[in-house]
């Protein structure tokens, strides 16, 4: 128990140093795919293998896009901080696993899932190897059949925990956090429980529990940018290594002042209190 | 017989008579040597077959008639010198034809199926010639071949039976030659390419096009295009039947990989493209599998032909795989 308390915390130190380098925005997920078995690559052959990999990672993050709507994916690794890696390995001769992997840091990698795709045995009798003319389809739909029909909460988990929804903040004057999620997009999410991470000049470092608001706040972009509704957030809680303690007025003085790089990490989605009523066949 | 001609001539009918059964018992000793035809001619010697209406009619004849056509026969056949050298022409020229045929002997004693059997002389080989001789070789059967050579000399023939790899036997003037169906066949080097279970089935799919270079001491001997992952035969043809031994080591195999026997259904039809290709120990042989346009291999698999001693050698099997 203790472990894996440090060794969140180890990552949460990671997640903050590289998210301090981030201006501004949500964090993009790389969602990469690895071929881990040199068979499948011989059969694809050198000069088909890169564009297949970039069709299976764009079709992966279309779908995780719409599996998981809170997060940016982005295929292929250009943003290096957080990275859903897909992998295809022989574990033994013709036996293919699918595996998922969650990278933070270069020497970060938590396996997220792994599921056997073709057993010992069914790659004779289920057409082998993936030839390149549909080797993207074929992976996609392995992936997405074995690991994220699967293991989708398990995924789900994992971002929450670790890919910030919003990467900075701005308080507002009732002491709540707007965050840059435009308000039309996010609002669903205004009853849902947040953690704050935040850093200070000094390199302080600090963890709050914060609550969706039903009430709107106002982002207010670097000029030219105009101001646009926002969802805010009301800090409730700070996170110590011994429990939680609640947030005073004089905290909020404080942190105001002091904190200015932060990262919303969405801990739990719980519905609103009030849906919006559907209008049948109008705009509200 | 005549009274007359035999007392007034009989030195000329002792040579005849002696000539012509010495020539007589010389062919068919000949025959029985050299050819299966014995039977037959012992048949219509003895008036039977497509001469049994003759023994019919003689036996019409009276006595007296029939005795009188015999002295007649045998006044002509004895008393006239033509018969003797008539018979010493005939043997110089079955003497002239015999220095220019062998025979080869088929023996079926281990085989228990009826095969083909076609027989082409090594200088008509692929030219498509009608002088392919064609029979029937019965299960556990012997059979003689009557085969042309040069005239005291010796001549290759590719000797062919279904469902095994040709041979190529020497046939000399005036001898047999012996050759035991089907072991001798198989104690000769042939090369079997068979992609391993995965990879055959990987190959089977149509979306893809594969080729297979095949290398021989180091030189390009053939290319397959439209590969699709069959079994090889680098060495004979296409109809030699899968040894049992081998297919039992094929499923001893796919059992040790948890695949499903019907697997094997891919490697039960093997192509053959160098039918004609005569391998020797000792030699090399290198098969490259591409896929599509691709330059880097896909596959690749080496191997040095090994003498074959035994039928269990029969065929040197050589396995292709993707690296893993």
């Amino acid at each position: 128990m203790f472990g894996t308390r440090w060794k969140r915390l180890l990552l949460f130190y990671f997640v903050l140093e590289a998210l301090s380098r981030v201006a501004t925005g949500a964090i993009h997920v790389s969602v990469r795919v690895q071929i881990g078995a040199p068979a499948v690559l011989l059969v694809w052959g050198p000069s088909r293998t890169p564009g297949i990999l970039a069709q299976v990672e764009q079709s992966l993050a279309g779908e995780l896009r719409k599996q998981f709507r809170h997060w940016e994916f982005q295929p292929g690794g250009e943003t290096r901080q957080v990275e859903l890696c897909f992998r295809l390995l022989e574990k033994q001769p013709e036996t293919l696993a699918v595996v998922l992997e969650h990278q933070e840091a270069a020497d970060l990698v938590q396996q997220v899932a792994e599921e056997i795709w073709l057993a010992p045995g069914e790659l004779a009798i289920r057409g082998g190897y993936p030839v390149a003319s549909e080797a993207a389809s074929s992976l996609s739909h392995a992936f997405l059949t074995f690991i994220m029909g699967r293991h989708k909460s398990r995924i789900e988990e994992i971002l929450r925990q670790r890919v910030p929804v919003a990467t900075e903040g701005q308080w507002d004057d009732q002491n709540r956090v707007v965050l840059p999620l435009a308000w039309e997009n996010f609002k669903e999410l205004r009853n849902s429980l947040f953690e704050l991470a935040c850093k200070s000049s000094s390199n302080e470092k600090l963890r709050l529990i914060s609550h969706g608001q039903e009430q709107n706040g106002v982002f207010k972009p670097p000029p030219p940018n105009p101001s646009y509704s926002a969802l805010a957030l009301m800090p409730r809680k700070e996170v110590l290594p011994n429990g939680e303690r609640d947030l005073t007025s004089d905290d909020f003085s404080r942190l105001r002042g002091q904190f200015i790089h932060l990262l919303a990490f969405l801990k739990e989605v719980r519905p609103p209190d009030n849906w919006d009523i559907f209008s049948p066949g109008g705009a509200p | 017989m005549s009274p007359a001609t035999t007392t007034a001539r009989p030195w000329l009918n002792l040579a005849n008579l002696l000539v012509v059964t010495t020539a007589g018992t010389l062919s068919l000793i000949w025959c029985l040597y050299f050819t299966d035809y014995l039977p037959q001619i012992l048949t219509l010697l003895g008036m039977g077959g497509v001469f049994s209406w003759l023994a019919l009619m003689l036996n019409v004849l009276t006595e007296g008639r029939r005795k009188h056509i015999q002295a007649k026969l045998e006044d002509i056949l004895l008393d006239h010198h033509w018969t003797w050298i008539g018979a010493m022409l005939s043997l110089a020229v079955g003497c002239f034809w015999a220095v220019e045929h062998g025979t080869l002997i088929l023996s079926a004693a281990g085989d228990e199926s009826d095969r083909q059997v076609s027989l082409i002389p090594e200088r008509e080989v692929g030219t498509g010639s009608s002088s392919i001789q064609q029979e029937i070789l019965n299960g556990r059967g012997r059979r003689k071949f009557l085969l042309a050579v040069p005239r005291f000399g010796e001549a290759r023939y590719r000797l062919k039976i279904d469902g095994l790899p040709a041979k190529w036997v020497q046939v000399c003037a005036l001898r047999r030659r012996v050759v035991a169906s089907p072991d001798s066949f198989y104690r000769r080097p042939v090369v079997l390419v068979r992609p391993s279970a995965g990879l055959s089935a990987t190959l089977e799919n149509p979306r893809e096009q594969w080729r297979l270079a095949i290398k021989h001491q180091g030189t390009d001997l053939a290319q397959v295009e439209s590969y699709r992952g069959e079994p090889l035969w680098i060495g004979c043809d296409e109809d030699v039947e899968l040894p049992e031994l081998l297919l039992n080591r094929w499923r001893l195999e796919l059992a040790s990989s948890s695949t499903k026997e019907q697997a094997m259904v891919r490697w039960m039809a093997p192509r053959s493209p160098l039918p004609e290709l005569e391998l020797r120990a000792k030699d090399s042989i290198r098969v490259v599998l591409y896929s599509g346009t691709e330059p880097q291999p896909v596959a690749e698999a080496e191997a040095v032909v090994r003498p074959v001693s035994r039928i269990q050698d029969f065929p040197q099997e050589v396995r292709i795989d993707v690296r893993h």
